[in-house]
């Protein structure tokens, strides 16, 4: 066999090998699958508690983002939330959003799935700043909605505690009691003044 | 000359191969996309109750996630069972018992843990991945009754 048959058939192999071997789909700023393992429990995620807080606030540093499709966004949503159905999560015109450095995004559903395969899909894609309400909105009404003082006595942290969910349950209420046409006036609202802050799209 | 140009490319073609196997026992890449996962998830049932895991055939691996596996916590004992730690999931020896078991089935007391498990999975190219859980608990279990006074105030 003289060099060149031989150089010839290396090549071949290698080209096989190129072919048999996957291909990498991570790029360079997105994290390897080790990474993302080491990221499951970081436990960056937010109790409804501290998330009735960050609503009693306006804190501006968060922004909850409703993952629900947006017939059930209309009939309520935590105060201050936009709507990027889950079906839409991955399209270009929400990217703005959910890839940003300015502010905390806490994804939510109704329960757990759909937020966390979002959380990790978006951590997939290197996006920073995401995290999600544990329990989702269901967690929400069990916890904040429901909840009732019963005439025991309280220490002054359950006080504050039941203060705060108290305050999340009347505004919650108040701004989802709203008629639909002023619902959708505030909310398109919201929506181009976080375009205008953040710099995404409308 | 000709025994030099023979020597090269066997040297190439060794490395390539090593590189290859220390490539495949890293594991640290992923077989599908962001997309490719993201659309798997919109038209897979992913969710499975306990009671129809006999419906799997072949017999699912039901694999534990927790920080802390204890052996009492698995009540999926009729089932072949795997405790593992959330950092530990991608590790060879998981890797290849993955590989020989047709189905596997995610549980957590954090289903958040396992929602994650499952797309990390899925981009790493296993198939046939299921959660233990209720798929109760993805619907809206309230209803939001309006205070029909809020737009007075």
């Amino acid at each position: 066999m003289n060099t060149r048959v031989f150089l010839s058939l290396n090549l071949a192999a290698l080209a096989i090998l190129l072919v048999v071997v996957p291909a990498n789909k991570s790029k360079k700023d997105q994290p390897t699958p080790v990474q993302q393992v080491n990221q499951l429990n970081s436990n960056n995620n937010i109790n409804v508690d501290l998330a009735a807080r960050y609503v009693n606030d306006s804190d501006s540093g968060f922004q909850f983002i409703d993952l629900r499709t947006p017939d059930e966004f209309l009939v309520c949503n935590i105060p201050g939330s936009i709507n990027i159905p889950y079906e839409q999560l991955l399209d270009i015109k929400w990217q703005g959003y959910l890839n940003q450095t300015n502010k905390i995004n806490i994804l939510y559903a109704n329960g757990d799935l759909k937020s966390n395969m979002a959380l990790t899909l978006l951590n997939g894609k290197g996006y920073k700043n995401n995290s999600v309400l544990n329990g989702g909105l269901n967690e929400w009404f069990a916890v904040v909605m429901n909840t009732e003082f019963t005439g025991g006595r309280l220490t002054a942290r359950e006080n504050a505690v039941y203060e705060n969910r108290r305050k999340a349950k009347n505004l919650f209420t108040e701004i989802n009691s709203l008629p639909d046409s002023l619902k959708t006036t505030f909310l398109e609202a919201k929506i181009i003044e976080e375009a205008e802050l953040d710099g995404g799209c409308e | 000359m000709k025994k030099i140009g023979y020597l090269l490319s066997s040297v190439i073609i060794l490395l390539v191969i090593l590189f290859i196997i220390l490539h495949e026992i890293k594991g640290d890449y992923y077989r599908l996309s962001v997309e490719e996962a993201y659309t798997i998830t919109q038209n897979e049932r992913i969710l499975i109750r306990y009671d129809a895991l006999d419906s799997i055939n072949p017999e699912p691996l039901i694999i534990y996630l927790s920080e802390n596996p204890v052996e009492n916590s698995i009540s999926a004992k009729n089932y072949k069972n795997l405790m593992a730690k959330p950092a530990e999931l991608l590790n060879l020896k998981y890797r290849k018992i993955y590989r020989h078991t047709g189905n596997l089935v995610l549980w957590s007391d954090n289903p958040g843990l396992s929602a994650g498990a499952w797309v990390i999975l899925n981009r790493k190219g296993y198939k046939n991945i299921k959660i233990l859980g209720d798929p109760e608990n993805e619907t809206f279990k309230y209803s939001f009754q309006p205070d029909s006074l809020a737009g007075l105030k």
